[in-house]
């Protein structure tokens, strides 16, 4: 009998203080979170389901599905073939470690210097270095595309002016000074948001903590190694997914400052899945989907892998005691 | 936290030399920023002549008047605040209700929500646009400003996550304290909501920023019906219609920054505790 009782508990669910929940309570609970489940559903969930239907068959996105023939693995040995694609997967992946290695690290001390008790006009600076990030990037993007312009452009102006170049610099003239130029434009646009995701962080390390620190002889490199990081760590872990995620879903700087080229050199998968889809004399949403959906499997697993060694690393940390 | 960081010390010489490097660094930093601002005001002829200079020789406001007219800009502004808008109050009210639910109840399907949120937050867009390209097409939103809408919300899992860390982080006591009173499941929901205010200006502002930045899906969802188009979409075809327009061009920037900024400085106060807060447990 207790035993009975003790299942159907289970079954209705409960509280965070573990006590059990009445039926009526579970409907309230499933009515809160409708909303959100049909968002979810219909909008992320669903759409992966389909992007796997869309790559088996030869879709142009505007009949129905079930009219187009189904051609198997066909767009997936098409898409593997096409040296395009290999070009815009190993680009997409270089400019997002080369612009998280920059970005990061750079956000980071921004915050650590805007929260220093010492610093002056706090407010105001503040402002200064999230200003940017309030203009969408597509702007920015036009924006600067002005600015660099070989011929007229205000920053080749002050370079020259300066004496610091003979001639104008053309900063899209090949792939990697693009990528470049496209990581550091578009790491001063972003800045603002990952100085506050930081300034967020930093808000969890406990004033206390440090002042004893301190009182204890802990120079100010010690309290950044052995209170501030270890306490820091796992907004840190987040702050380095969303960071990652933005990167990796690169589409309106390449789309307007260099349409993919010169020539394909600046091609990324975004850029490659919407031109695939939407820029063909025929749409080609089938082979469009198997090359979105290569690039989230492999994005997918390697965060896997990411999180499983940082996981490990971090049990080994615990054995040593570290 | 806030006030205490906020605190100045006294004057040093190494204070005023550190401020005048961090004015100076600044003025570089921001000087993209300012740009377009400086620029909407100068003449079209000056903004070929004027190179690095920022300071217009005539102001003038005749850019504004035309990036308002001949660049349909009124339009475009109009579409993008009602997108963020109407996108950032359903993902808020969606998020809000979920996290919520997930951070103090366990019920039959809460673990396997929470495990595909976290599982699809690492999703890349590429990945899902063509098919949610369709769903819309499907159900007949296409051409239309719900359909935006909606796949603007796309952003309602992370915002979840937020909300269920912060309500999450709230102590037990308050609950049992609610329950003490007797009060029910919606009676405690009203009582502990107000407590969320930090946590809804962040995902409100970071929702309102995503969607006022988004180019990707409007530039897709409006391919049809140029009516449609958002301020950087409509922006990007008026570039390439009138690439002349230099300082027209800086007028329509200039006015497409205005709407954000009012946002940003009503809700910023809220911001960076409602962020701590939702990642302290």
């Amino acid at each position: 009998m207790a035993n009975r009782i003790h299942g159907r508990r289970r079954r209705f669910g409960k509280t965070a203080a573990g006590t059990p929940l009445r039926t009526s309570d579970l409907g309230y609970i499933y009515l809160m979170i409708l909303p959100f489940a049909l968002l979810f559903l219909a909008f992320t969930v669903w759409p992966l389901v389909r992007t796997v239907q869309f790559s088996l068959h030869d879709f142009d996105g505007i009949g129905t599905l079930g009219d187009s023939p189904n051609v198997g693995l066909d767009n997936y040995r098409k898409v593997l073939g096409d040296p395009l694609f290999g070009k815009a997967y190993l680009n997409t992946w270089l400019f997002t470690i080369g612009q998280t290695l920059i970005k990061l690290p750079l956000s980071f001390l921004l915050a650590l210097l805007l929260t220093r008790s010492w610093l002056k006009w706090p407010t105001f600076f503040r402002t200064v270095f999230f200003l940017p990030w309030l203009m969408p990037a597509s702007i920015v993007a036009m924006v600067f595309y002005y600015l660099l312009s070989p011929s007229d452009g205000a920053i080749n102006n002050l370079l020259s002016t300066l004496h610091l170049v003979d001639e104008p610099v053309d900063f899209l003239r090949s792939g990697p000074i693009a990528f470049a130029t496209i990581a550091v434009i578009s790491t001063w646009q972003i800045m603002g948001q990952y100085v506050i995701f930081w300034m967020a962080a930093l808000q969890l390390v406990p004033q206390n903590l440090l002042d004893a620190a301190e009182v204890d002889g802990a120079n100010s490199r010690q309290r950044m190694w052995h209170v501030i990081l270890p306490l820091v760590r796992p907004m840190a872990v987040i702050i380095t997914a969303l960071g990652l995620i933005w990167s990796l879903g690169i589409f309106d700087w390449i789309q307007i400052l260099t349409s993919g080229g010169p020539g394909t050199d600046t091609y990324v998968i975004n850029y490659y899945v919407y031109e695939m889809a939407f820029a063909q004399a025929r749409p080609q949403f089938g082979t469009s989907s198997a090359a979105a959906f290569i690039f989230g499997v492999t994005v997918l697993l390697i965060y896997a892998l990411v999180g499983k060694l940082v996981g490990r690393a971090q049990l080994k940390r615990k054995e040593y005691g570290v | 936290m806030a006030k205490r960081t906020l605190r100045s010390s006294k004057w040093t010489p190494a204070s005023v030399a550190l401020v005048a490097v961090m004015l100076a660094v600044s003025f570089f930093y921001l000087y993209p920023f300012l740009w377009p601002v400086f620029s909407s005001f100068k003449t079209s002829n000056e903004m070929y002549t004027s190179g690095f200079s920022l300071w217009p020789h005539h102001w003038t406001a005749e850019n504004y008047e035309r990036a308002w007219t001949t660049a349909n800009f009124s339009r475009y502004l109009i579409n993008s605040i009602f997108y963020s808008t109407a996108s950032t109050a359903i993902t808020v009210v969606s998020a809000a209700l979920a996290g919520y639910t997930l951070a103090r109840y366990t019920f039959p399907g809460s673990r396997t929500m929470s495990l595909l949120i976290l599982a699809f937050l690492f999703m890349p867009t590429a990945t899902s646009i063509l098919p949610i390209f369709d769903l819309i097409q499907t159900i007949g939103l296409l051409n239309s400003i719900w359909g935006i809408v909606l796949v603007l919300t796309s952003g309602v899992g992370f915002s979840t996550l937020l909300f269920r860390g912060y309500f999450a982080a709230i102590p037990q006591e308050l609950f049992d304290a609610a329950a003490i009173d007797g009060a029910g499941f919606l009676r405690t929901f009203r009582l502990i909501f107000p407590l969320a205010k930090p946590i809804i200006a962040t995902t409100a502002i970071l929702g309102f920023t995503s969607s006022w930045q988004e180019y990707f899906v409007p530039l897709i969802f409006t391919l049809g019906n140029p009516e449609l188009r958002t301020v950087s979409v409509g922006l990007r075809a008026f570039t390439q219609q009138y690439s002349v327009d230099l300082s027209g061009f800086a007028a329509a920037v200039t006015l497409s920054v205005i709407p954000i900024v009012l946002v940003f400085i009503f809700f910023q106060r809220y911001f960076i505790e409602g962020l701590a807060g939702a990642v302290k447990d």
